[in-house]
């Protein structure tokens, strides 16, 4: 399979702490991802680097074969073909349906194709009673549906995920589960998915990555990472996560 | 007391009569204020995107600056205005002194700090995450700072009321350089003080009327248009 994302020897800086150390991997296209490990592994500030948010301090990033590192800062061509979702999504103020069209907008689609394009997403979310209903008056739930289906407007390549079901219900959990789930089969996207629900990267991933403060520690296929870690950190890890 | 009472008997009177010369005084008023809080609004409002939404040295400093002209005494204002455009001054040539336009100039220097620092708070309030949203949905840097700014512009919609209160209530500086001319540059509140200094009390308490319901009117207008981007 392709590369969708490759790194190597990537280092980074947040506020005078290393959030990413020495990262080296390949992300395969049209694969799905999940990023797990213990808080403060560095999982968003990674996903932040894929999202072309932050360039990378040290080391090179390749979308595909085009060395981010060297383009930067013009990148918004390549930005503009991933969709990144954000732990506790903002929506902006107005309605869900002002909020599909914002992605839309930036990328300057005519207002026709723009609302094809929002009637589109409305009805494949489910979201279409909602269309008129204020952002700010959303549950959780709702909103995190909203965000998804703002991204899912503009048809990316790929979808980076930051812990998207972590303040949902079980059964927002499981809607939400249902929906990425589709995504890949169905559209040839790429996934690349943060969570701390081990389940969760069973259920939705192909491919696991355990980070450790900043550092790949090991990563493989989901379900044989999961049964038979090579690592030590990443066997306790599991071990705590299965126990909770 | 029976001033009082006489004086808002008489009012009504004449806010109903339709008095040709209280509401040219009223129209001039709202026409002053109007243009400055507009221009006050170009300025202060640009300059402080500007100031909010870009990092520079001293940027802090600037911030502080503006915070402290918020405070600007209008007699301070009316008396520098009065020198430059006093025949003797820089901009004597042009004849604006006790003019409606040198009220202008006036009331949009009182008001443009005010929208600025408030514009700069405005802007600044808003979280830091839309703009890093604007720019992971694909917005360009110029799309996603015009996206905190839709984001704050209640924020801005108060700053201009606050910059219009602030004007249309003002006194000194006005009478200073419009010379409160009747039929020409009285405004409601020079008018206020005159008809008060004369006695007549009437008219002042009419004028007063006036000034809080438009006041009281802006203030509405804000509320409603909050109201339609509420929950």
């Amino acid at each position: 399979m392709a590369a969708i994302f490759t790194l190597k020897q990537v280092s980074h800086q947040r506020q005078g702490q290393q959030v990413v150390e020495q990262f080296s991997h390949t992300f395969e296209a049209g694969c799905s991802h999940a990023i797990i490990g213990p808080n403060g592994a560095g999982k968003t500030s990674l996903l932040r680097l894929l999202a072309l948010l932050e360039k990378p301090g040290q080391g090179q990033l390749f979308f595909r074969d085009l060395d981010i590192t060297s383009l930067w800062p013009q990148c918004l061509a390549l930005r503009r073909r991933l969709g990144f979702l954000q732990q506790n999504p903002l929506l902006f103020q107005g309605t869900v349906w002002d909020n599909l069209a914002m992605g839309l907008k930036y990328r300057g689609f005519p207002r026709r194709q723009r609302r094809q394009r929002q009637e589109e997403v409305l009805a494949a979310f489910g979201l279409t009673p909602l269309a008129r209903r204020q952002a700010a008056s959303l549950s959780g739930g709702e909103t995190q549906k909203v965000a998804l289906a703002r991204i899912m407007a503009f048809n990316p390549e790929v979808l980076l995920l930051d812990e998207p079901t972590a303040n949902l219900d079980p059964y927002a959990t499981f809607e939400f589960e249902r929906l990425i789930a589709d995504i890949p089969q169905q559209q040839g996207k790429t996934i690349i998915l943060v969570t701390h629900d081990l389940g969760q990267a069973q259920r939705l991933s192909q491919r696991l990555l355990f980070l450790h403060r900043g550092r790949l520690v090991e990563s493989g296929p989901t379900g044989l990472l999961l049964r038979q870690p090579e690592d030590n950190l990443t066997r306790q890890f599991l071990n705590r996560g299965l126990m909770v | 007391m029976e001033t009082i009472y006489l004086g808002l008997i008489q009012s009504v009177h004449l806010l109903l009569s339709g008095d040709p010369e209280l509401y040219g005084i009223i129209v001039r008023s709202l026409l002053v204020s109007g243009t400055a809080v507009l221009l006050a609004a170009l300025c202060g409002i640009s300059g402080g995107i500007g100031v909010a939404l870009h990092a520079f040295p001293g940027r802090r400093l600037l911030i502080n600056i503006l915070n402290t002209l918020m405070g600007l005494p209008p007699v301070v204002v009316g008396l520098v205005v009065y020198v430059i455009l006093s025949r003797s001054g820089p901009l004597g040539a042009l004849g604006l002194l006790f003019t409606p336009t040198a009220m202008v100039i006036a009331q949009t220097i009182l008001a443009t700090p005010i929208l600025a620092a408030l514009t700069v708070s405005a802007l600044l309030a808003v979280k830091p995450q839309v703009r890093d949203t604007a720019m992971s949905l694909g917005a360009t840097p110029r799309q996603a700072a015009w996206t905190v700014v839709r984001e704050a512009r209640f924020g801005l919609m108060a700053a201009v009321i606050a910059g219009f209160g602030r004007v249309s209530a003002e006194v000194g500086a006005v009478m200073m350089v419009g010379g409160n001319i009747a039929g020409y540059t009285r405004v409601m509140t020079t008018a206020i003080v005159l008809d008060t200094a004369k006695g007549e009390f009437a008219q002042a308490i009419a004028l007063g009327i006036v000034l809080i319901m438009v006041a009281f009117l802006v203030n509405l207008g804000l509320n409603l248009f909050q109201g339609r981007g509420a929950v």
